[in-house]
């Protein structure tokens, strides 16, 4: 694994865990650091699930400590908090089942000996498998249909628990989703560029257009992670696609670089949605913490460098350049532009409406992300949120916008 | 290989970066800052000029984002050639007569008005120059968002404007954006020869970029229109930067069109030409109707 990927993994990981406090908070982001970390060095398939897991039951501790310390009680929030674990667990066992078939047909648990013999695999199973893995990883990645759950989950519970929530999942769900494509790599097969690309599709459209008119900043925020995976999954569409290009020769280029700009769209994306988050932790009402859009109205008067910081976030979440977002963004729609490019002529427009989908998806979210700025800087403020976040996610903020303005400037390129 | 010009390009920037908050000071550092980018524009501007006309002497080139995991390349490839030299001195020149004669109402927010104005002649003198696609849209969006801040800080009815304006932008620059990735895509994949992409594929490009370019073409009239009072396209030197914002959309349109430009696609383009000045003239129309009418209603 790239030395570099790992070091701004663990920065970002570091300045994830830097938001939580508290004994549990501490305990279960740490845990699932160490899940996440796990996730990008181990060789193993089983050690892999194992570490996904980690991860999931971390975000339940995290669920079930809200719950407790927030006393909610009422049905609709027991429902919610059940259905999230009954759903990863769902997930897990997809997952499970997708491995144990790539497994099964390789005769190996070892990820290196996957990659060389899947191959061999009969390609029927090796689909299956990949269906199974999409579907088992659409729930942490929060991909639409697999995880509408998220944003309900994320509007009943505090800000720091909806970061912990969000993007640990987000970022094991990630990096597995692209090392277990490219481990079988040799063995995939075209057919599964569809369930991948309308995944994609349904995920930004869903997303954005329910981010439009959406004022609680939990849920928006989950909603715009939700179109971010979808372009994510961009890449994965790319390095399936290999049955409708002509050029062979090109498409293993291809689909390391479209599985590459998966990853970093991950971790140029990851600053960013860590520090919007981060924000949210930071400030607090009289009465409790940021709950709705307009609590943040006259941000950018009240407390000018928050506003500046999380202006800094909404834009790059947009894609504004030359924030890290944008790369990101370019770096899963290059690969697929050029299947588009390569294609053959029954499939090329079924590329052609997929980069235009992603095209109306980013416009969706830079209306939403401009709107939140808008709410910031335009409109007078009607109290003066308190900055009670501590030291550690102040600091957690400025390394956010530090690492989102460098990765944007080119700096880990 | 030439320093001058990327010196050129962010002195504005770094300009913007230094300026204080100072409101009595603010419009003499700007006007200063401008001069200063002025003469050293001129520079490689009359480089060229001086010297056969070639973009040989004034052409910087550096390889920016070289490896993001292997996903794709941008070099920060800047010259000036036949095409970006005029728009490029004009830039300066416009921004020069707009910081000597612009004169602010006193609302304690003219250090952050002239600051945006100078990030945006960064952006405007940085698209003109810029010969990688990709970095042509990072200039070429970078000025969205400093004209966003200034319609909605500066202006009246300040975020129905900023709002209407970002909307209208974000629509042009994404498709903008899809049309120039597969320019880019054409010269970093070298299985992608651009002869192998079929005509009506690329017709398809062509219009797209077209349709991005006249967006930004019709979008100053569109929002100059809403306000008279306040706004800063209202007075001849808050419109000059809208000039250029429609400049910088029929300059794009010039100079990548013609990459995707064979047979087939060529006879679109009459027709895309067509229908950008047929957007730009019915904008034109309408904004003097609105004006008509404003006055009317007034007298």
């Amino acid at each position: 694994m790239n030395e570099q990927i790992l070091w701004i993994l663990g920065i970002e990981l570091l300045l994830l865990t830097m938001l939580c406090v508290g004994k549990i908070d501490l305990l279960a982001t740490g845990l699932a650091t160490m899940g996440v970390i796990l996730v990008m060095a181990v060789q193993d398939a089983i050690v892999l699930f194992g570490a996904l897991e980690m991860v999931s039951g971390c975000t339940w501790l995290t669920l079930y400590h809200q719950r407790i310390s927030l006393s909610y009680t009422s049905a609709s929030a027991s429902e919610l908090t059940t259905r999230h674990v009954l759903l990863s667990l769902m997930g897990s066992a997809l997952l499970l089942l997708g491995l144990s078939i790539i497994c099964g047909t390789t005769g190996t648990i070892d990820l290196q000996e996957i990659h060389a013999q899947s191959n061999n695999a009969p390609p029927e199973l090796i689909r299956l498998a990949i269906a199974l893995i999409l579907a088992g990883l659409g729930i942490r990645l929060g991909v639409v249909p697999f995880a509408l759950h998220i944003p309900h989950t994320c509007q009943l519970i505090t800000n720091r628990g909806t970061t912990q929530l969000l993007l640990l999942p987000w970022f094991a769900g990630t990096i597995t989703l692209v090392r277990l494509l490219a481990t079988i790599l040799p063995g995939l097969s075209g057919a599964c560029w569809p369930i991948a690309g309308l995944l994609a599709v349904i995920s930004m459209g869903y997303a954005g257009l329910s981010a439009i008119s959406e004022q609680n900043v939990r849920k928006l925020m989950s909603y715009i992670l939700i179109v971010q995976s979808g372009l994510i999954l961009l890449g994965p569409v790319a390095a399936f696609s290999q049955a409708a290009v002509s050029d062979m020769v090109a498409t293993d280029s291809l689909a390391s670089r479209a599985l590459g700009g998966s990853l970093f769209c991950l971790l140029a994306t990851g600053p960013s949605a860590i520090g919007a988050l981060g924000v949210l932790v930071y400030l607090r009402r009289e009465d409790g913490q940021i709950d709705v859009v307009d609590e943040l109205a006259g941000l950018g008067r009240t407390r000018p460098w928050i506003a500046a910081a999380m202006a800094l976030f909404l834009l790059s979440l947009a894609g504004v350049p030359p924030l890290a977002g944008f790369w990101a963004r370019t770096a899963v729609l290059i690969p697929t532009v050029s299947v588009t490019l390569m294609a053959n002529s029954p499939e090329r427009w079924w590329f052609v409406a997929l980069a235009v989908a992603a095209g109306l998806g980013m416009v969706v979210t830079m209306v939403v992300c401009t709107r939140l700025v808008a709410v910031m800087y335009f409109r007078l403020p009607l109290a003066t949120p308190k900055a009670q976040g501590g030291r550690m996610a102040s600091t957690a903020i400025i390394g956010c916008a530090t690492l989102t303005v460098l990765i944007g400037l080119g700096f880990f390129s | 290989m030439s320093t001058i010009l990327p010196i050129a390009i962010f002195l504005p920037l770094i300009a913007a970066l230094l300026m204080g908050r100072d409101r009595e000071l603010a419009p003499r550092f700007a006007l200063v800052a401008t001069i200063a980018t002025f003469a050293v524009a001129m520079l490689p501007t009359s480089r060229f000029f001086l010297n056969s006309r070639t973009d040989a002497n004034t052409v910087f080139d550096l390889p920016w984002i070289s490896n993001s995991f292997g996903a794709f390349e941008v070099r920060f490839t800047v010259a000036l050639d036949e095409l970006s030299v005029w728009p490029f001195a004009l830039t300066c020149l416009i921004m020069l007569f707009v910081t000597t004669t612009l004169n602010r109402k006193n609302d304690g927010k003219e250090a952050g008005y002239y600051r945006l104005l100078l990030i945006i002649q960064t952006g405007f003198l940085g698209l003109f120059a810029a010969r990688d696609a990709l970095l042509f849209f990072v200039f070429y969006t970078s000025i969205t968002i400093p004209f966003f801040f200034l319609l909605g800080i500066h202006g009246q009815k300040r975020r129905r404007t900023a709002m209407r304006f970002i909307c209208l932008e974000t629509g042009g620059t994404t498709a903008v954006l899809l049309g120039l990735l597969p320019i880019a895509a054409m010269t970093q994949y070298a299985a992608i020869a651009p002869a192998s992409v079929s005509s009506g594929l690329r017709l398809g490009i062509f219009l797209i970029l077209v349709a991005g370019f006249t967006v930004r073409l019709i979008t100053p009239p569109f929002v100059a229109h809403i306000q008279s009072n306040g706004n800063i396209f209202d007075t001849i030197c808050g419109f000059t930067p809208a000039i250029l914002l429609s400049i910088s959309a029929v300059y794009g349109a010039f100079r990548f069109t013609p990459l995707l430009l064979t047979d087939p696609s060529a006879s679109a383009c009459p027709w895309a030409l067509g229908f950008m000045t047929g957007g730009a003239i019915c904008a034109g129309m309408y904004c003097v109707v609105l004006f008509w009418v404003q006055e009317g209603g007034s007298a």
